[in-house]
């Protein structure tokens, strides 16, 4: 756990509102989650699902800074942790898509972290792309969608995260799914 | 490349998404008419509902549960038992009426959520609920059996079997009409039922009025007993997912110990349940308002904040009743019955009219504020009653200096001390017949010479009079005569009279005076011979001085130990507490720490007619002079409007709380862009004050300085020297550091900048930041004003790069100090981005506005117009990065922001179409912009709120427009009408615009002749 004390330290600084902290920790969290997900994979039977919430949760307990700190560590950190989780997810999925075009498909234990997700989406990349457009217009929605499908969250984690009421959170995701549904399926459209 | 449905479909389907069927289509069909394609989008969008599993598959859905567990179909069975119908989905899983066929009965199956049990965690489970099984009470539903059974898909479903309670009503809809002594004893046998529980030693932990059913025969019959804990124990493998879910729909009915886990769950948190049972089954409505509220916030609201009082319907609550439900509701579990039996058995002698146990302890103390309240008498009949009271006691005194009966006199005194007091401002209104009455009076006093004995408390008397009309000078005389008397005054009586002297000071602005008052009596051997809300009282003076000399967060911590203390001893509704709440609330706001104080304040607000009507004033304005704090400065003033008449017509026109209200409704106006209507009304109160208490008083020159600054905003001659009058009479009176030096330095600074005089603007408001860096905290608002200030002052003296420097730092240190969505932040943010596109630091200056777009569309209403700046702005940026697909998507955003909210016609609206327009030009879009020059053509024709000049420029735009989209024709004749107008508008004067617009019409006759 040689990277434990800096994560403590940058979500410390994150909460004492230096955004630039933020930057420092996703790449820390990144790999922590990578590490994770491999270990946490090795000991489920096969087949089972992952949940990321746990994942999420086994992640944190690592890195705890202890009782001291505040409650919004561990919020904050859900909200890094859910950039991390898309970015591991989403990466995962683009490079298998590619071993799969090259002929080396393997499987390796985030696979199944990633099948789990691709049960919600067809094609979570597809879908992280989407994201990004989504985001460039309304970045509230697209933050549910992050918080919520990738970070595995619930809506009243998500509605304290971002500080706001739980019935926007509610409304904010049907949007974004409504969006995002849209978007998608005309992708498939064009496609057929 | 494919493109998602449009943001215009996207907001029309989030307002289409409150809309439900007909309805909805109804709306949909109104806002597509002739737009198909919207329609389109639109429906496209919708389709997401026949697919409930898009993104949703791999979640627990916590608020959702419906669409995550498997409701089995009719018929299915699972283990022994065939499924009849759903009941319902909770948190935990689904619950169907179902039929079992040995023995056969009916039952009701509630399966758990899948994929939570192992080998061990199911051993847990099963021996719950053999625990379960012992509890036999007829108002308890029985477990019957509970199992794992294989599902279809081949998983293992864990079950419980219950007792199926026939044509079953929830508590709260039974409770709905019935006699109130029905509800009390259904209630009754409600806690015999969890009383039952608890001596097998079973806490149900889940209490909530869907747990609690009725059957037709009004019987009652509690379900899911210590289900939650026989589910807990299974919840293995993602304990905070599960837990999570569950707090979603049960956090409404959690006890305080639950949420915060401040203390072990155990009977009492049982008992807590049954109060908040009690109390829907009494009122119809929880005893909290949670709607609308973040996670954090409810629970804040269940740990911190009182019940709303009950019987605030139609209906009244008896009061002993309320009493109980209280008890029962109390925070700390301690404080709460000891057990479900002991509420039932008050809730029994409630039932049968006899005194109840909640009520007893502080029953004193009601009685006491009975007989207060019967005192409450009207204006006149206030002045009446005194008139008859003072006349009275004074002639019988004078009566009795002939006997001298000393013993005789005091015990005179004290009733008289007791009808005097009985009219307090707080009940009856100010008076000034009662007044003159006084004034009377005190002659007669005095008039009764060398018998101190009778005299002191007289003096004391009438200074508590003085004090309660606001007439502190009076007071303050009569305070000092009765203390000069000391010997003939009782110890506690001294205390008082002190008290009231310190209070008067203090009111007049003798702070010292008051200080050394408080600290002599505080530490005399008397102070703890007084009551305790005159120890109370003295003690809040100290913190008022406090407060006075700058420290507000030490006050505040005193208040709030006061407050503590005061509603201990003297309960949550008296006059003392309620006083020093308001003076919590103020610290607060001057702490910076508006959140509190306006939560204090809508405690209060709430609590409602349990407080005096003077009371509740006082926390109405505090509130609004948070929100001032907070910068909503436009609900504060309409919420001052509203309360100033009722302050007015309360107190009297003359009351110093009536000076202060039009003072916070002036400055509302002054911070709402309406310095017209705030000139007059600060220059009223301004003279007020000056007649009331001299020209050097801190309120005469605070609101002198208002008026001033109100005068300089209209641009007033007279304005100037008042400023610096002001700023020099603070300066000597407060001394530099004082807040109110600095603000009055400011306002006159900010006057001289804004009209231009730099170079006497800028030494000033130098100093000013350095005063404000050596002597304030970084916490203070203001201090980042300042700073902000002198950025606009280098801003506007074409030095941008030290703007940025300021503006920054100014930025960030309002962010942490008021909050990044402040008002006044987003301001600074605005000013910094402006002065990074005067440095030309497009990249900065783009992604200082996306910050403050995201944090405005949320802070500003909709339609105020610095969004459509931010956009603007933005998109100028983009421009100049040479970004200009970006620029464009942030011009179409300013354009939507404008058809929204500004006519068809208007100036802004058309400067969004021409800006568009213009940038869609020169990004080769030309096509895209030619209906927004038709339209802007159109639209400003003989419009008139366009000059000439402007008019000239849209058409200009339009004839290139034409050009880039190779109509020759049009463009010439356009260039034609243009150089037309210009040459009308300059009078056939020729300038190098008119010359070069000239050239350009011919390079496009040039082009029509090849």
């Amino acid at each position: 756990m040689s990277s434990s004390p800096d994560v403590t330290e940058l979500l410390l600084r994150y909460q004492e509102g230096d955004v630039g902290a933020a930057d420092e920790l996703v790449p820390l969290v990144h790999e922590e989650l990578h590490r994770l997900a491999r270990r946490a994979l090795s000991r489920l039977p096969a087949g089972q699902t992952l949940q990321t919430t746990a994942l999420l949760n086994e992640a944190w307990m690592r890195i705890d800074p202890g009782p001291s700190a505040e409650i919004n560590g561990r919020e904050h950190f859900l909200a890094v942790a859910a950039k991390a989780m898309r970015a591991v997810v989403v990466d995962r999925a683009r490079s298998r898509g590619a071993e799969k075009r090259g002929g080396a498909f393997r499987r390796v234990d985030l696979d199944e972290v990633v099948d789990a997700f691709e049960r919600g989406a067809a094609d979570v990349v597809a879908l992280d792309e989407a994201l990004e457009e989504l985001a460039a217009e309304r970045p509230d929605l697209a933050r549910v969608v992050e918080l919520r499908f990738f970070a595995g969250m619930k809506h009243p984690e998500i509605a304290r995260v971002e500080g706001i009421p739980l019935r926007r959170v509610e409304r904010n995701w049907q949007a974004a799914r409504a969006w995002l549904f849209a978007r998608l399926s005309a992708d498939d459209d064009q496609a057929s | 490349m494919t493109t998602g449905p449009s943001m215009r479909a996207l907001e029309l389907f989030e307002q289409l998404a409150e809309l439900e069927g007909e309805t909805r289509a109804a709306a949909l069909d109104e806002a597509c008419v002739g737009d198909d394609g919207l329609r389109a989008e639109v429906e496209r969008m919708l389709a997401v509902e026949s697919h409930a599993d898009f993104l949703d598959a791999q979640s627990v859905g916590a608020t959702r549960p419906e669409r995550s567990f498997h409701a089995e179909r009719a018929g299915t069975t699972i283990g022994p038992f065939t499924i009849v119908r759903t009941l319902g989905s909770g948190g935990m899983g689904v619950v169907y009426e179902a039929e079992q066929r040995v023995p056969e009965r009916r039952v009701a199956l509630k399966t758990l959520a899948t994929g939570v049990v192992r080998p061990s965690a199911e051993r847990r489970f099963h021996s719950e609920v053999q625990l379960l099984a012992r509890l036999d009470h007829p108002a308890i539903a029985r477990v019957l059996e509970a199992g794992t059974a294989l599902t279809a898909e081949g998983t293992n479903v864990p079950y419980f079997a219950m007792e199926y309670v026939d044509d079953a009503r929830d508590l709260v809809s039974w409770a709905e009409g019935r006699e109130l002594r029905d509800r009390v004893e259904l209630m009754e046998v409600v806690c015999r039922a969890i009383q039952h529980g608890h001596q097998q030693g079973v806490i149900h932990r889940d209490l909530k009025p869907a747990n609690v059913l009725v059957d037709r025969n009004d019987a009652p019959k509690v379900i899911d007993f210590g289900v939650a804990r026989a589910i807990d124990g299974t919840g293995e493998s993602a304990p905070n997912a599960t837990r999570t879910g569950e707090i979603v729909g049960t956090l409404r009915y959690m006890a305080p110990e639950q949420i915060d886990g401040s203390a072990q769950v155990d009977t009492r948190t049982d008992v807590y349940a049954l109060g908040l049972l009690l109390y829907e089954a009494i009122a119809g409505e929880p005893p909290y308002d949670l709607e609308d509220l973040t996670l954090t916030e409810i629970a804040r609201v269940i740990r911190e904040m009182p019940p709303r009082p009950l019987g605030r319907s139609n209906e009244p609550v008896p009061e002993d009743l309320g009493w109980i439900a209280m008890r029962a509701l109390e925070k700390e579990p301690a404080r709460r019955y000891p057990s479900a039996s002991e509420l039932a058995a008050d809730l029994r002698r409630f039932i049968d009219d006899v005194p109840v146990e909640a009520g007893r302890p502080s029953r004193t103390y009601a009685l006491k504020k009975l007989v207060r309240r019967h005192r409450t008498v009207s204006l006149s009949i206030a002045a009446v009653v005194l008139a008859v009271l003072i006349g009275a006691a004074v002639s019988f005194a004078a009566m009795l200096r002939a006997n001298d009966e000393a013993a005789k006199a005091r015990a005179i005194n004290e009733v008289l001390a007791g009808m005097l007091t009985g009219v307090r401002v707080e009940e009856g209104g100010a008076d000034i017949r009662a007044v003159e009455l006084l004034d009377r009076a005190s002659e007669q006093v005095e008039g009764l010479g060398s018998r101190s004995s009778l005299r002191a408390p007289l003096h004391l008397t009438l200074a508590r009079s003085y004090r309660s009309l606001s007439l502190h000078r009076e007071a303050a005389r009569e305070a000092r005569r009765a203390l000069a008397l000391g010997a003939a005054l009782s110890p506690a009586d001294r205390v008082e009279a002190a008290l009231e002297l310190a209070e008067s000071l203090a009111d007049l602005d003798r702070w010292d005076e008051a200080r050394a008052l408080v600290d002599e009596w505080t530490v005399d051997p008397s102070f703890e011979t007084a009551e305790p809300w005159v120890q109370l009282a003295l003690r809040r003076v100290g913190h008022e001085i406090t407060l006075e000399q700058g420290d507000a967060a030490k006050a505040a911590a005193g208040y709030a130990a006061i407050l503590a203390e005061s509603r201990e001893k003297l309960g949550p509704m008296d006059p003392g507490t309620i006083k020093t709440e308001g003076q919590l609330a103020n610290a607060l706001i001057f702490a910076n720490r508006q959140d509190e104080a306006a939560a204090l304040m809508r405690e209060r607000i709430e609590a409602g007619e349990s407080a005096s009507p003077m009371a509740l004033l006082d926390a109405r304005f505090l509130l609004t002079r948070a929100m001032a704090g907070q910068g909503r400065h436009e609900v504060a003033r309409d919420l001052l409007e509203e309360l100033v008449p009722e302050i007015r017509a309360t107190f009297g026109e003359d009351h110093s709380r009536t000076r202060v209200a039009m003072g916070g409704l002036a400055a509302a106006y002054l911070r709402t862009g309406a310095a017209a209507r705030a000139a007059p009304i600060m220059e009223e109160v301004a003279l007020a004050w000056e007649r009331r208490e001299g020209p050097d008083h801190s309120e005469t020159l605070t609101a002198r300085g208002n008026h001033a600054q109100a005068l300089a905003e209209l641009g007033d001659v007279r304005a100037e020297d008042l400023l610096r009058d002001t700023y020099e009479a603070k300066q000597r009176v407060f001394g530099a550091h004082d807040l109110r030096t600095t603000t009055a330095l400011f306002k006159w600074a900010r006057m001289l900048r804004k009209e231009g005089r730099m170079t006497e603007a800028e030494p000033l408001l130098v100093d000013l930041v350095a005063r404000s860096e050596a002597s304030m905290s970084v916490q203070r608002p203001e201090r980042h004003r300042y700073a902000s200030e002198l950025g606009l002052l280098y801003l506007q003296s074409g030095r941008p790069e030290e703007a940025s420097d300021r503006f920054a730092a100014a930025w960030g240190g309002m962010a942490r100090t008021a909050g990044a969505r402040h008002a006044d932040t987003l301001t600074i943010g605005m000013n910094f981005g402006s002065s990074l596109l005067e440095s030309g630091l497009w990249d900065e200056a783009i992604d200082v506005y996306i910050e403050l777009l995201a944090d405005a569309r949320d802070v500003f209403d909709e339609g105020d117009r610095r969004i459509c700046i931010l956009l603007n702005n933005l998109g100028g940026a983009y421009v100049q990065s040479g970004e200009l697909h970006l620029a464009v998507a942030r011009f179409a955003d300013a354009l939507e922001w404008a058809n929204r909210h500004r006519p068809s016609d208007h100036p802004e609206r058309l400067g969004a179409l021409d800006t568009l327009g213009t940038r869609l030009v020169e990004a080769g879009r030309p096509g895209d912009a030619l209906p927004h020059f038709e339209e802007l053509v159109a639209e400003s024709e003989l419009n008139p709120a366009v000059d000439a000049k402007t008019r000239s420029a849209f058409r200009l735009g339009y004839a290139r427009c034409l050009l880039a989209t190779d109509r020759l024709d049009e463009s010439a004749e356009e260039f034609a009408t243009v150089v037309e107008m210009e040459h009308a508008r300059l009078g056939g004067q020729s300038t190098a615009a008119f010359a070069a617009l000239e050239e350009e019409f011919h390079g496009v006759l040039d082009l029509l002749d090849d």
